[in-house]
């Protein structure tokens, strides 16, 4: 008797949220200790092998990735929490706890609705490698993957898990100060981070990924030591480490922003003719019917996007206070196109080399809804919030979307399973913010300093200040947009996104886009496929995995 | 010295000078006065931008862009000069020229080129995509057991799949960007069929395997079908 194919069964659902619940509370705890996130697909990836086939002994490799999917689309919401929500709470804000909840909930179901009609253009036209997405379907797919490819994951696991161990017991430096044995000043910040994952993801991507490093050449070995000679930073004295720092805050890292937002606004008038080609296809492919439904209709698609803007106006209506009607909607109108941006710029970073820029991105969230609301900080931490929940999903999606399409899964129940929970994340995190703030408390000086949320309030004080850096977000914007006019895809912002982020790893990431130049050139890309992909695989699982085991341990040890 | 590399040259200098002078940019209170100006010259800039990359052969309407570009650069750069007091934004706004006076020039170059190699190196999807059909019908008909299919399901991936996705930039060249989507859409699922039908082989669920191999085989012929359909004399 013909049985049917295991895909989205009670078994993977239920473990999805599960799990889900249990890392989001765990990565929450972790991020307001640590200072930075976790993602969860890879352990829900694992975790899902042990259960569904270890212990129920019939699962299968798209249950396995629905189980993925709804974990990492729960978890995804703890890192937008945790670096906005803490700041009203640090600032002694006064909020209703229902509508943050249902700003974050507005931001999640926004977040997915928005990148899906792009799954289509980003995965099947374009074909962009998502690193972090390839390797959770390198480990879906290990056991029928034959030997070779086995051994060549296990062996990038352990390289990875043996440098990070390395580097936490203090046997090896975090980075090769290459610029220290060249005798290059401090302030070019020339070192290679070492980080397997890192490279791993440059082993992916390859050539399409080098822009990125060239961003980072551009901003630490040209424009870096211009500003220095050139005295427009002020030296007066200061340690080499503080002027990098001046540097790379007032001067690089707004560049980067705003070239990241000009390359994305121009890269989607560019793309514009391909996207709607793409969206065209889902809609034929809805009205003919032929081969059944594979992508969530487009029509659902507006209703999200409208279903969740009334929410988030609600939300911003009845939580912040001293905001009109006029305002509120101004805000929610602009919010939801931004979230609509980012969650471009957001696909298309992760797509090419698995950064996300969220801090970047919620800043000027932040910035806009400043300026919009008259520096009504509540208003705008409440879209900044959305608008950070919404990013991670964005990305959290297209990856899960791109497994999917390596193991062969539906993109319709992915979609459908992600939309289905997404209210579950913003729950869970901001339950277990409060329940932390108001039980042990967080904050500078305690045992959970949050300092991700501790920098977004330093911004927010200096742009209520009137210190935010708009001129560099403008000239940044034209420069980014410029590169984008170029005919090579996607400039702008990853060199954007090689300013923004610190050149340790942009460089590592560099390495690892050249040495796959290097062995394509010398093989072939069907040997970049067999060999080199499962082994980039391992360093990204390997690396994820034993951050994550490492920071359980230190939560565990400092209770 | 070809127009390509005149425009790789005065984009790199350009978009260096930019770069460099956009470090020390004035905050915007310096520029709020003179705004007007700014709109002004970013006007010209895309009218320039946008006539100049028909220069060679435009109408009169965008040799009319540029006439009308130039003067509103002039206009508006001489009035930034004398209204603010920083040289840094003249130097910004002449690096942003020359990049895009050098992005126009590219554009140009390379769709000359994409029009030359579009005629010199046509690729025919239609044998590729044969092929493919003819592998999954091996597999369908042959009936050789498990592991020989997941063999040759492997084989498809990387012999046949690979390569046609890898000459997915050349088809969008082909055949123009509505049609590209609407072929390698079809194509891009027949693709995922096959993984789905690797990964139910892997699962031991020979069933779904072959139902995902037929569909996988629809979904090829509609991307056969949909590019004979807009092309039928290339059908060869």
């Amino acid at each position: 008797m013909k049985s049917k194919y295991r895909e989205v069964t009670p078994a993977a659902v239920i473990l999805g949220i599960f799990q889900g619940i249990i890392m989001t509370a765990a990565f929450v705890y972790a991020g307001l200790k640590l200072g930075f996130s976790l993602g969860g697909s890879t352990i829900a990836a694992i975790m899902g092998f042990a259960v569904l086939k270890g212990l129920l002994g019939k699962g299968s490799i798209v249950e396995n990735n629905i189980n993925q999917t709804i974990a990492s689309g729960i978890n995804t919401t703890g890192a937008g929490v945790i670096f906005t929500l803490p700041v009203l709470l640090l600032m002694g804000k006064q909020f209703k706890i229902m509508p943050m909840i249902l700003a974050a909930f507005a931001g999640s179901i926004m977040g997915i609705v928005v990148i899906i009609p792009l799954r289509k253009q980003m995965i099947d036209l374009e074909r962009l490698r998502f690193p972090s997405g390839t390797a959770v379907a390198a480990i879906l797919t290990s056991p029928g993957a034959g030997i070779t490819r086995a051994l060549l994951l296990i062996i990038g696991f352990i390289f990875s898990m043996s440098a990070v161990m390395s580097i936490k017991m203090g046997l090896i430096a975090k980075e090769v100060p290459l610029g220290i044995w060249l005798g290059l000043p401090v302030y070019t910040q020339t070192a290679i981070a070492i980080s397997l994952m890192n490279i791993g993801a440059g082993l992916l991507t390859g050539k399409n990924g080098l822009p990125f490093a060239l961003g980072g050449c551009l901003a630490y070995w040209i424009m870096a030591p211009t500003a220095v000679m050139t005295g427009w930073i002020s030296q007066n004295g200061l340690p080499a480490t503080e002027l990098t720092e001046a540097i790379y805050m007032t001067m690089i890292r707004p560049l980067g922003i705003g070239m990241l937002i000009g390359g994305a606004i121009m890269g989607v008038i560019k793309a514009f003719p391909l996207v709607k080609a793409a969206i065209k296809t889902i809609q034929n492919a809805a009205r003919s019917g032929f081969g059944g439904q594979e992508e969530l209709h487009i029509q659902y698609i507006y209703l999200g996007i409208g279903v969740s803007f009334i929410i988030l106006l609600v939300s911003i209506l009845w939580g912040a206070k001293g905001i009109s009607l006029p305002i509120a909607f101004l805000l929610s109108v602009i919010g939801t196109f931004w979230i609509g941006l980012a969650g471009l710029i957001v696909a298309e970073c992760t797509g090419i080399t698995d950064i996300s820029p969220l801090s970047g991105l919620a800043l000027i969230a932040v910035t806009l809804m400043l300026a919009l609301s008259h520096n009504n900080i509540t208003a705008s931490v409440f879209i900044g919030l959305a608008v950070c929940v919404a990013i991670g999903q964005c990305a959290d999606m297209m990856q899960d979307l791109k497994t999917g399409f390596l193991v062969g899964g539906k993109p319709i129940y992915q979609q459908i399973a992600q939309i289905c929970v997404a209210w579950i994340g913003p729950l869970v995190s901001i339950g277990v913010v409060l329940l932390l703030w108001k039980g042990i408390g967080f904050g500078p000086g305690t045992d959970l300093p949050a300092p991700q949320a501790a920098a977004l309030q330093a911004m927010i004080e200096g742009i209520v200040g009137g210190k935010a850096p708009l001129h560099h977000y403008l000239s940044g914007s034209i420069l980014g947009g410029l590169l984008s006019t170029l005919p090579l895809g996607g400039l702008g912002v990853l060199v954007g996104l090689g300013m923004y982020l610190p050149f340790s790893i942009t460089l590592g990431y560099g390495l690892g886009c050249v040495i796959n130049m290097g062995i394509e050139k010398l093989t072939s890309s069907r040997f970049i496929e067999k060999y080199i992909v499962p082994l980039a695989a391992g360093f990204i699982v390997g690396e994820a995995l034993t951050e994550l085991i490492y920071s359980v341990i230190h939560i565990l040890g400092s209770i | 010295m070809n127009r390509e590399k005149i425009g790789w040259a005065l984009f790199l200098i350009g978009f260096l000078i930019a770069c460099i002078f956009a470090l020390s940019i004035p905050g915007i209170e310096t520029i709020h006065p003179v705004n007007s100006y700014f709109a002004v010259l970013l006007t010209g800039e895309l009218l320039l931008l946008f006539g100049f990359k028909k220069i060679w052969a435009g109408t009169l309407i965008d040799k009319l862009k540029i006439v009308i570009g130039i003067i509103l650069l002039l206009f508006s750069g001489l009035k930034l000069i004398m209204a603010i007091d920083s040289l840094v934004f003249l130097w910004f706004f002449l690096g942003i020229t020359l990049a895009g006076m050098g992005a126009a020039l590219l554009g140009n170059a390379q769709s000359q080129q994409k029009a030359e190699r579009k005629e010199k190196h046509f690729i025919n999807p239609f044998e590729r995509l044969k092929e493919i059909i003819k592998e999954i019908d091996k597999i369908t008909l042959e009936q050789k057991g498990e592991s020989a299919n997941k063999k040759a399901l492997e084989n498809i991936k990387m012999n046949f799949l690979m390569p046609f996705a890898e000459n997915r930039h050349h088809f969008a060249l082909q055949y123009g960007v509505d049609l590209f989507a609407e072929f390698f859409s079809f194509f891009s699922t027949g693709e995922r069929y096959i993984n789905r039908a690797w990964s139910s082989l892997v699962d031991n669920a020979a069933d779904e395997s072959a139902h995902s191999l037929s569909k996988a085989k629809e979904y090829f012929e509609r991307a056969y079908k949909a590019l004979q359909e807009e092309y039928p004399r290339k059908n060869i």
